[in-house]
């Protein structure tokens, strides 16, 4: 037995467990995205505070927000639902073109049986939270926007996270803690979003990044 | 020392058939396109190993129809699992060995 045939089984194990890992967890998950991800909530919360003339920093809840327009409350739970589905919809267009190219850069497929366990226990969640959410608006219980979407979106991360990127479900338990967080704190319901989505996000994103993408 | 190299097993000399093992072990079934992918081998190779792995009863073949296309998977069986960790330890004895 000479030293080359046993750093042939320490290889082997390492690829080894290298395959194990790939085949069962979703590694193309961008670090990137998630820092992109966090700027453009907070660009969402600014601009509808701006929107709606209030100062950066001052607590205002959002049934506050809501009320803000007198007899057109209507037209500003639109603005809030707009502000979302838009900063929703932009991370997820992020989220994919990233997670494309790491998938390429990996020379793994973007979408395979990993992907989808993981699409599958985040997507429940976030299906299930967004209907809870209109379900808030349409009673006239803006205030708890902020905690009912931030605790559904942390708990599908963490499911995520034993399809992915242990990292994720990381970010899944600070989201959830932030979110039963923000359910006693209503009048800070806006900046516990700013900081959920956004800032534990680049947080997130930074570490993965350097972690796994260098 | 010898001991140790009668546990290695035959069947896993191959660096693919390892392979092949490492990624069915943590999965349910996987199928043909899967596998090559991870493994980053040609069809041909591919299909060789696996079967040489299904006659020694280590892995087994699951045909089924996804809407029309037909689909082949591969799972590892209960004798495949325990050839694998038994070779994992054997590997692990030695390594074990060299360093204290």
């Amino acid at each position: 037995m000479n030293m080359s045939t046993e750093q042939e089984h320490l290889e082997s194990i390492r690829e080894m467990r290298k395959l194990m890992e790939r085949s069962t967890r979703y590694l193309s998950v961008s670090g990137l995205a998630g820092v992109i991800v966090g700027f453009i909530a907070l660009g969402g919360v600014a601009c509808l505070l701006t929107i709606m003339d209030i100062p950066i920093g001052r607590p205002v809840s959002f049934n506050e927000l809501a009320a803000a327009g007198g007899p057109q409350a209507s037209l500003i739970n639109e603005r809030i639902l707009t502000m979302a589905a838009g900063v929703f919809s932009l991370s997820l267009i992020v989220e994919i073109g990233l997670a494309y190219r790491n998938a390429r850069k990996l020379r793994l497929p973007l979408w395979d049986a990993s992907a989808r366990r993981m699409i599958t226990a985040l997507g429940i969640p976030i299906l299930g939270g967004g209907v809870y959410c209109l379900s808030l608006i349409q009673a006239g219980q803006p205030d708890g926007l902020a905690p009912a979407s931030l605790i559904f979106y942390g708990l599908g991360l963490v499911q995520a996270g034993r399809h992915a990127v242990p990292d994720v479900g990381r970010l899944g338990l600070a989201v959830f803690v932030s979110g039963l967080t923000a359910s006693f704190f209503p009048s800070l319901g806006v900046y516990f979003w700013a900081l959920g989505f956004g800032i534990l996000h680049i947080i997130y994103g930074i570490t993965i990044h350097f972690k796994h993408q260098r | 020392m010898k001991g140790f190299i009668a546990d290695f097993n035959k069947a896993f000399e191959s660096r693919i058939r390892l392979g092949i093992m490492s990624i069915l072990v943590v999965n349910d079934a996987v199928d043909f396109a899967s596998l090559k992918v991870q493994l980053q081998v040609t069809d041909g190779n591919m299909a060789s190993h696996l079967s040489a792995l299904e006659k020694l009863g280590y892995v087994e073949v699951r045909k089924q129809f996804i809407g029309r296309k037909p689909n082949t998977s591969y799972a590892a069986t209960d004798t495949g699992r325990q050839a694998f960790a038994s070779h994992l330890d054997a590997l692990e004895k030695l390594i074990g060995r060299r360093e204290t």
